[in-house]
């Protein structure tokens, strides 16, 4: 190995309350810290931490496709370990989930034959989970990228939950600081071809701030419209009906029928 | 508690304000996460907590009010306001 390291860590969603410990002393003890968060005060925490902490937001560039401006974070975060450096970066929420350049970096490093790994940490979903009372395990659980859902035409389970993320920026392929819902009606068309108008859905953010509840709008799937999302929204849209029982699949098991 | 911000009425003089009042809230919100003594009691009685800090000084009245609002979304937009733009963080999917 060569020296020079990179870890990766996530600063969970909520400011003060989501870092791990180990994320913590990983923090203190880099030599740099490399920081792409979602809200400002995480940022000065994380100065607090570490006075070596620098923002990647700067490479960030408003109107820039997306995919370029990942490839330059990931390149900047090696760049640091080439130096010899015990590199940090930290992500907001979980550094793994939807978050392109931190897995980009680590490959990037491995690669060049240095260290590099990834810590969990708590997700927009995990909170989700814990705000809105779902278990996955209950109903199965479907998960998307809200863009990614409908360029790829995604097939949906009715009966399993679905979560769809950054809604607020769906149909935008561009970096931008406010709320870019484009495909907003695409998106509400295509799931109205699998659940019926009036059928329930959840606007759901996770508040960045302890004390704080999180924001949660209910409304009928056709009436969802763009004032109901912000840049952080997601979308969890609940079973439409429960799955139906296999009884030959639970004579073949074994299990008694119900 | 429970008070309204007051806002100037100048746009210049309207920025300096949120800058401002984004650095205090920034700079408490920072100590908050440093400190398991000051998160465990804010989380207990965020009022005594807050209550405190503007007797000290470190935070202004509107700064408390903003922080005990109903809908976060308020001091996430004094926040941004005041500090370095954020970008949103999207995955590039196709």
């Amino acid at each position: 190995m060569s020296s020079g390291s990179l870890t990766v860590v996530g600063t969970g969603i909520q400011l003060g309350t989501h870092l791990t410990r180990e994320a913590a002393v990983l923090l203190e003890n880099a030599d740099v810290v490399l920081a792409l968060v979602a809200e400002p005060g995480m940022q000065a925490a994380l100065e607090e931490l570490n006075p070596r902490t620098r923002s990647l937001h700067d490479l960030y560039e408003l109107g820039e496709s997306r995919g370029e401006a990942y490839e330059a974070m990931a390149e900047e975060i090696v760049r640091q370990v080439r130096e010899g450096k015990t590199v940090v970066a930290a992500f907001y929420g979980h550094p793994g989930v939807f978050v392109a350049p931190s897995h980009a970096a680590i490959a990037k490093a491995r690669a060049e034959g240095y260290e590099a790994t990834m810590r969990p940490a708590v997700s927009a979903e995990d909170c989700l989970f814990a705000d809105l009372g779902v278990d996955p395990s209950r109903f199965g659980c479907q998960s998307y990228e809200a863009t990614d859902f409908l360029v790829h035409r995604r097939r949906i389970d009715p009966t399993a939950a679905l979560v769809l993320w950054q809604i607020g920026t769906v149909g935008s392929t561009v970096a931008a600081e406010t709320t870019q819902p484009t495909g907003l009606s695409v998106l509400v068309e295509t799931l109205l071809e699998h659940y019926p108008p009036e059928h329930e859905v959840t606007v759901y953010e996770a508040s960045p701030y302890p004390g704080f509840d999180p924001l949660v709008r209910r409304v009928g799937l056709g009436m969802l419209s763009a004032e109901h999302v912000t840049a952080l929204s997601t979308l969890y849209v609940p079973p439409l009906e429960p799955a139906p029982l296999d009884l030959t699949m639970l004579d073949r098991l074994g299990l008694p029928r119900p | 508690m429970g008070l309204e911000p007051i806002k100037p009425d100048d746009y210049d003089e309207l920025r300096d304000y949120e800058q401002a009042q984004a650095g205090r809230i920034r700079a408490f919100l920072a100590e908050l996460a440093k400190d398991d003594g000051l998160l465990h009691d804010y989380i207990e009685d965020r009022v005594s907590v807050l209550q405190r800090r503007v007797e000290g000084g470190a935070l202004f009245n509107e700064d408390a009010a903003l922080l005990l609002s109903d809908d976060y979304s308020r001091v996430y937009q004094v926040m941004s306001k005041g500090s370095q733009p954020m970008r949103w963080l999207v995955i590039w999917i196709v």
